[in-house]
């Protein structure tokens, strides 16, 4: 099995290369660092792995390595290790690819996976991979009219084709349409407008809060503010709230190229509500779930190899 | 790895359930590839957060060549909860009581998710070579071992020699 092999490959015949490997990962989750922040020890951790430490000890607790006393105020991304982590993981992919003797097949490879990228992007590719390629090849229809409404690549802001040239030219200013721009909207951009505030509130990360202090409406009225659902009891909205943030400002940490969008950030929650959900059942199955999860679990590990398989041929075609 | 955007809710939990269980096996792996000498654990093929683990006695220690069988469950929350471990085999130790419960703090407020199944283990073994009769867990053996260490030694001997021996 490729598995097998790479884990001898990386425990034994290249141990240098395990010793890099193990540092870039985080020592909660034994994963690639995910958006690394450092604490005032110094001491990496994915934001996420150490938010939710943060939030199992309540608030307070310590570095998981030297017990130093750690608050979120101490968080600091870091960008350098991101930039480590996406660097090794190509590099990675390369040397596996080398050892697997796939040297060969990358030859007529490259050709043929490109095609397949672009053929079928969002099935089973990595979320970044649609992005990059959509950035790669802008280039406009030729058959675009002069009224036809389009986004600006920019700043995605809608507009008529015709004017998105002179738009781009002033640095995405907003549509200047002369004859509809109302006092209103006018004195709007004079003293900031709602849309320029909103951009800014998505880059903020959003602020602790006191739970206890909360009366029921005001938790309710948190929720509703990020469009999360208000059902169960206090604890599970609190829960709710405190996975939204805890989501929230780990996708800040990241570098903004490598961000999440709010979508996906909503995705992944509706993902950990299921697994609250799950949790609450897993008592009166656990007996017996195994059954499913287990064939489920050989399948995961089917679908890993096929990653390990394929990434190696998609990265030398990217980097050539 | 990713499942497709409209998946049944069914499938979405067996997916969640499936992708906290790699952690375990990615542990599971480093365990079987680069075992700990004196200590063997292994998972149960019908539940893969429930371990088999033996520990031999330390040298030097009053449990020196014995065997002792424990188990091992992993939570649900693992790794920002501590592993469950209990002794299986009777000890005459200080902090371990008749139920085979362990009084060691990273088990409990000093846990720490950077904390693995193998150091968890290797700090058992560890507590077996240096008793603390002054955190009791079974008030009467740590009497036993502050009052007179040397008879006390004898004893958790015996208790080895009858119930850990292979």
């Amino acid at each position: 099995m490729n598995s097998n092999k790479l884990s001898t490959l990386l425990a034994q015949d290249a141990d240098p290369l395990s010793a890099l490997d193990n540092a870039l990962r985080c020592q909660i989750c034994k994963d690639f660092f995910d958006a690394p922040v450092t604490l005032a020890c110094g001491h990496c951790w994915c934001s996420k792995c150490i938010r939710s430490f943060m939030v199992a000890q309540t608030g307070r607790g310590q570095c998981p390595t030297c017990r130093r006393d750690m608050t979120e105020s101490h968080l600091r991304p870091s960008s350098a290790i991101e930039d480590a982590v996406t660097a090794w993981k190509r590099a990675r992919d390369c040397i596996l690819g080398l050892a697997h003797g796939k040297s060969q097949e990358s030859a007529d490879g490259p050709v043929k996976k490109k095609r397949k990228l672009s053929s079928s992007p969002p099935v089973s590719g990595p979320s970044r991979t649609p992005s990059i390629e959509s950035r790669e090849t802008p280039s406009e229809p030729a058959e675009m009219k002069p009224d036809t409404v389009v986004q600006c690549p920019l700043c995605s802001c809608k507009m008529r084709y015709k004017e998105l040239n002179a738009h781009m030219d002033k640095n995405c200013a907003p549509p200047v349409s002369t004859s509809d721009k109302s006092q209103k909207t006018q004195w709007s951009d004079i003293m900031g407008s709602k849309s320029k505030g909103k951009a800014k509130v998505d880059q903020d990360p959003l602020p602790k809060v006191a739970y206890d202090t909360l009366k029921e409406k005001q938790l309710r009225d948190k929720l509703t503010e990020h469009g999360l659902s208000t059902s169960g009891t206090h604890a599970q909205m609190v829960a709710r709230h405190q996975q939204w943030t805890l989501l929230w400002n780990a996708n800040l940490d990241k570098s903004p190229a490598n961000r999440q969008s709010t979508t996906e950030l909503r995705k992944e929650m509706r993902r950990w509500e299921d697994e609250q959900k799950n949790k609450k059942k897993r008592p009166e199955v656990d007996s017996k779930s195994h059954l499913v999860t287990y064939p489920l679990l050989l399948f995961s590990v089917y679908l890993t190899i096929l990653d390990y398989a394929e990434g190696p041929v998609c990265s030398a075609s990217g980097s050539s | 790895m990713s499942l497709p955007k409209a998946s049944p809710p069914h499938l979405r939990r067996a997916f969640v359930a499936v992708h906290r269980l790699t952690i375990v096996i990615s542990e599971t792996e480093r365990l079987v590839a680069d075992p700990v000498p004196g200590i063997t654990a292994a998972p149960h093929d019908d539940n893969l957060r429930y371990f088999d683990v033996t520990i031999q006695g330390p040298d030097g220690s009053p449990f020196q060549q014995g065997v002792f069988k424990l188990e091992l469950f992993l939570p649900e929350e693992y790794p920002m909860a501590p592993p469950k471990v209990r002794f299986l085999t009777k000890i005459y130790h200080p902090n371990i009581d008749k139920l085979g419960r362990i009084c060691l703090d990273i088990l409990k407020d000093k846990w720490s998710p950077a904390l693995q199944i193998r150091t968890v283990l290797l700090s058992i073994q560890a507590l077996l070579s240096a008793p603390n009769p002054d955190d009791p867990l079974a008030p009467d053996v740590a009497k036993h071992y502050k009052e007179n260490e040397a008879d006390a030694h004898r004893v958790s001997r015996e208790w080895t020699q009858l119930y850990a021996s292979k």
